[in-house]
Order: C-alpha cells, then structure tokens, then sequence
C-alpha cells in the first residue's frame, strides 16, 4: 500500500436506461481517477453522460429504469459500485458530498436550512441538539453567509439564488467529506454571482485539502478552477490530461473543436466563428466506430470501422483517437489540405 | 450618416404586483438601433432586459415613455399600419421547445404569419421549402413535428418563422442559451449571414457576455430595469466606464488557463426591483459607492463621443 492510491477511480463505467424506445447506453466505458486534493472537470455537452456519471459515483442511479452493466467504482480502495443502501449511507453524504445544479429543488422548502444542513451529520455521528446547531452556524459561516445565528432558522426562499447555492455546498461540506462532487454547480447562477461561488469552491478545496469532481459545460469555469479535466462526448471519454496542457494543445479534434467554437472577450477584430457541424450521435444506437466521426474534419475510413485506441502524450495527457496511430497521416498536413480546399 | 431605425425614448414597463409599491422592471431606459446594426443588451436575470425587448415589440403596452418605429409611435399605431409593423418587427425566443406549437407541423409553424398578413400567394409550400432551406433545414422537414427536432434544429424552425414575413428588425431574446456549446456557433453564424444578406436589424439580449461581444456592434448593459452604460463593443470591452460593468466584465470565465486576471468579486445581490435602493440602484454592491449616490440619482449622459454612461464617479 505504499503505492499512491487514487482516492476515485472509475474504471470502465458503463450505465444504460431502459426507456420505451429501446435501451440507451448513457454511459459506455468510462474510466477517469481523482487524487487527494485536486479538482477534476468533467466537461462536455448535455446527453455526453457527464451527470449520469456523477450520479453512478453516488449509487444515484434510478433503477429501474437505470443500471450499472458494467466496470467498477472504487473509493479510497473499496469497491462501491453494488454497495447495498445501508453501507451506502456511510460514504454517500458523508465521505462524498454533492453540490446539485439548482439549489431551489436541492432544497427542502418546508425545512429550515439550518435543519438540513445537520441532517446527515446528527444521522452519522450521535450529537446532541446543541452541538448540532452550533456546527449548522460554523458551517454557514464557512460558505459566506453573513449573520448565520439568525439566517439558520429561516426557509429557502428567504434566501436568493446565489445563497441557496451556498447552502447546499454547507450541505455537502457538514459532514467533512474527502470527496465533493459539484453537478453544474454554476449553470443556474448570474456570472456576477457564478464568480462568488466558484471563489468560494476554491477556497474551500484549498483550506479544506478536498477532493473536487466538477462536471460543467462551461470551458471558461474549466479554465479557472480546475487541475485536469476530463472530455466526454457520446457517453465516452475521448480526452483527458491537465488543463494546462488540453487547453494548449488539444489532442482530440473535438476538444480542439470546442474550443474554437467559443468566442473569446478579448478577441480583437472580429472574427467568424468555427461551428462543429451537426450534432451528437444517438445512443440508442451508438456508431460502431468512433462517435465523433460523423462530425469530424480529419474522419478517415477507420473511424467509422473500430473505436480508436487511447494514445497518451505527456504524463496523465491522453486522447482515444485514430489520427494519433502511428499510420495516420499527420494531421498539420490535413489541416493544410483542408485549408487549401476551402 | 447612419439612420435610426428604432428610437427608445424614456422608455418604462411597471408591473402592478397588488402592493404599494409597482414592480418597475424598466424604468426610463433611452437609446436607438441603427438600421443594419446589432444591438446587445446584457445584464443579469430580472435587469429587465426582457421586458424591454418584449414592450419594443408591444407585447407588452408601455407604462410611460415611447418607442419610434421608423419614426412613429409603436404603442398608438391601429389598424392597418399596427398590422405592417407586426410585419416589420419579429421575434426569436429563449427556448425553441416551448416557442414552438408542438402539435402544428413545421410547414404550418412556419406559414402562420404567412398565412395570417396573406402573404402565400398560392406559394405557400414552396415559400416553407425555401425558407427551410435558408436556415440550413431540409425541405422534406416540412411535414414533420417539432419534437423530431434536436434543439439547435428547432431553433433554426424558430429563425424561420420570424423570418417568413420579411422583417426588418428582429429581437432575439436568449436565442443561443438553450444550445450546446457547439451548436451555439452553428446558430450565431447563421444570424450573422443573414443579416448580411437581407440587411437585417438585430436587436440581441443575452446574458453570455462574450458571444453578445461577439455578434454586436454596440452593447448596452442593464442593471434594475436601467442602462447603465452604451458604447460599441469593443469600446465597452477595452474601456468600461460604469464599477458594474467592470465586475459584470471581470466575471466572465475565460477559457484559458494561462490568463490570469485580477477579478472584481461583487458582494451580495440584485436588490429587488419592486423595491429598489435610492438614488443609484447599484449603490449596495458598487465598490465605490459615496453618499452622494444614496441621494441623487445618477443621469444618463454621454461621457465621450457614442459612450453613454450613468455613474456619478465619470
């Protein structure tokens, strides 16, 4: 055990729904880790399987419809995939915390705040009364929220937006957790308000040596918060490495993509945006091949034959896609006939 | 010279809210669009910014204040000259699912302006076809219904519509922030392009500061049902004048993890606008607020040449 040992690791997480159309596989071989300490983001767009990922980590899957076919969950070395609910409880809430997307239905609106931000700590460790609501205060105090004594025995509604969101992370954080996993923690939030909570993410990650999943759409927030990040499109990691590095040189033409895409603040002159054409695969019926193909610049005949293998770059960089085979042609030269083309 | 094609004068929207007070969610807001221009307009859920876009189209009636439509009063048109401006003026909405009548087909969508200013001269299926084809559909798309759409194609459906009856200002009211990130490029190229094809006058709100940066020519950033600051993009951007926009500019998340830039973090949150501070409404979170700006309200004036501003600290 003196080896490092990833405080998560997802190893080939697979994940289908039972839905009337037929069976849709959400989640098809996903495999990522997360160290003491460091933030990872999840990024990629709505259907990639990014939540339901998260929701697999926390044994939140609804089933039925929802199943785990496939690949493990381990959580500090203990494998917690089919973990009956009651031994669930000890890490769910406890050791892993969550942070959902829109604090209003997060919320309990018949329950002060304060009452919900112990419950799972008086559920876990027998306090009394008093020491419950003392660490209710302590921990409104922690996220920011000013005159906790008297905002402690008020509803959700009295508070805004922003302060709600700031509850549920008080939720998250009661009981101490190694481990939080925030769901678009921002996406429902104004940008004045988003760059409070994200402020408050970091500080907290850093004095609380916490461990951070964060899964967003949003590249910007990757940017700023993040140590790695890990790229899902169609169910499936197709990228992943330190942000530092993804961004500067991505290695999967959808990653590099996506940031294109995007329009930048402190762009000069005007520029046309670079569009990816079309969009995402159906998952009823996954491509046989790789799921990007279809809108892929640089798809040769391989990629819609066989999934692309994962090649790795620096140490931690890697990307599954055929263009880094070594028998691919190189793609400055496609780029180049690209351009040349159009 | 450029020629003004809508004139906003002293605009104001209340809402009566059954209390003392009236929800003012805006409150004498002033500026003009060029013809060909586009105009962004940002600022934070319940600034206002959709009220006014929707009082500009008159779905909403004016509490005080007017809007000139080629020179003429929006609210007090009647008749036949209220039906050419229903023509003249269209509307993109936030969400493509809930703007688009889930049991019509999309030929039906489509043609019901057509249909209602009689315009389909027997061409009905053939104008469907070609507007389909303008915004990057299929004209066998016709028949379908909304639901076997993906969002970025149901927006597209939206754009169509509006644009069935040839008009000559279009507001857009969020109409990238319900798409993917890489579906939103598709859907601002296509408003681009057409705007260069049929001189087109965009009106765009967004709360998305760096695509409204991207797509307009000026920006106007609201904050409680007011402008608090108008200049061209690039302008706003390299040179904010107003503390908010300042904050509002320093929030936005770059996409790049090598930039590291000195944040404007504002404390607390948008007051009410049933229930607005005195004098400057941005006071309470304004990190440079002085008593001054508790008692007097600031004007609205033009700090340098097409920079307006109101802020007493200019």
């Amino acid at each position: 055990m003196t080896m490092r040992q990833h405080l998560l690791e997802i190893d080939d997480l697979k994940v289908n729904f039972k839905t009337y159309g037929g069976e849709v596989q959400a989640v098809r071989g996903v495999s990522f880790h997360v160290d003491k300490g460091e933030t990872v983001a999840i990024v990629g767009e709505s259907g990639c399987g990014k939540s339901v990922t998260a929701q697999a980590i926390m044994g939140l899957i609804p089933n039925p419809p929802g199943r785990i076919v496939g690949g493990k969950v381990v959580f500090e070395g203990k494998e917690i995939t089919h973990l009956p609910k009651k031994e669930l409880l000890g890490i769910r809430g406890t050791q892993i915390g969550m942070v959902f997307q829109d604090p209003m239905t997060a919320l309990n609106p018949t329950m002060k705040v304060g009452a919900q931000i112990v419950e799972g700590f008086v559920r876990s460790q027998k306090v009394t009364r008093e020491e419950a609501r003392k660490r209710a205060i302590e921990m409104l105090g922690l996220v920011g929220i000013p005159d906790p004594e008297k905002r402690i025995d008020q509803y959700p509604h009295q508070f805004s937006g922003g302060m709600r969101q700031r509850v549920v992370i008080a939720i998250a954080l009661a009981c101490q957790p190694k481990l939080v996993i925030a769901d678009e923690p921002t996406t429902a939030l104004d940008v004045t308000i988003q760059a409070q909570i994200l402020d408050l993410l970091k500080r907290l990650q850093e004095e609380q040596e916490l461990s951070v999943v964060i899964i967003t759409h949003d590249l910007g927030v990757v940017a700023e918060v993040a140590h790695r990040m890990v790229v899902m499109y169609a169910g499936m990691v197709v990228e992943t490495g330190t942000v530092e590095d993804v961004f500067a040189n991505p290695r999967h033409p959808y990653t590099w993509g996506l940031m294109r895409s995007l329009p930048r603040l402190d762009e000069g002159e005007k520029q046309r945006l670079i569009p990816i054409e079309g969009s995402p695969p159906d998952l009823f019926q996954p491509p046989k091949g790789c799921p990007f193909a279809a809108r892929c610049d640089f798809a040769m005949e391989i990629c819609d034959q066989q999934m692309p293998v994962t090649s790795e770059f620096a140490e931690g960089h890697q990307a599954a896609c055929w263009l880094h085979d070594p028998r691919a042609p190189r793609i400055e030269e496609l780029v180049a006939a690209g351009r040349q083309g159009v | 010279m450029t020629q003004a094609l809508v004139e906003v004068r002293n605009l104001k929207k209340y809402f009566s809210i059954g209390q003392e007070f009236d929800l003012k969610a805006v409150d004498g807001v002033s500026f003009t669009i060029n013809k060909g221009e586009t105009l962004g307009l940002v600022g934070e859920s319940g600034c206002g910014k959709s009220t006014l876009g929707r009082t500009i189209i008159r779905l909403y009636e004016n509490t005080d204040g007017e809007v000139l439509f080629k020179g003429k009063n929006v609210h007090k048109l009647r008749g036949k000259e209220a039906g050419q401006f229903n023509r003249d003026v269209q509307m993109i909405f936030q969400d493509p699912q809930a703007s688009l009548n889930p049991r019509m087909t999309v030929e039906d969508i489509i043609a019901e302006g057509l249909d209602i200013h009689g315009l389909n001269r027997g061409m009905r299926r053939e104008r469907v076809a070609e507007l389909l084809q303008l915004v990057g559909l299929h004209r066998d798309h016709a028949q379908r219904f909304p639901h076997e759409f993906s969002g970025g194609q149901r927006q597209r459906i939206g754009i169509a519509r509006a644009l069935a009856v040839e008009p000559e200002f279009i507001i857009a009211d969020e109409p990238i922030s319900a798409l993917d990130v890489s579906i939103q490029a598709q859907v601002v190229n296509l408003l681009e392009d057409l705007q260069q094809d049929r001189g087109l006058t965009y009106l765009f709100i967004a709360h998305d500061l760096s695509m409204v940066k991207h797509i307009s020519n000026r920006i106007g950033v609201m904050y409680l049902g007011k402008l608090v600051e108008l200049a061209t993009s690039n302008e706003l951007y390299a040179r904010p004048l107003h503390p908010y926009t300042q904050a509002l500019l320093s929030s936005v998340p770059v996409p790049d993890p090598t930039v590291k830039r000195e944040r404007i973090v504002l404390q607390g949150d948008l007051p009410s606008p049933a229930n607005k501070p005195s004098g400057c409404g941005f006071r309470t979170r304004c990190p440079l607020a002085t008593a001054r700006c508790t008692e007097e309200e600031p004007i609205w004036q033009e700090a340098e040449a097409g920079h307006w501003v109101a802020c007493h600290m200019i």
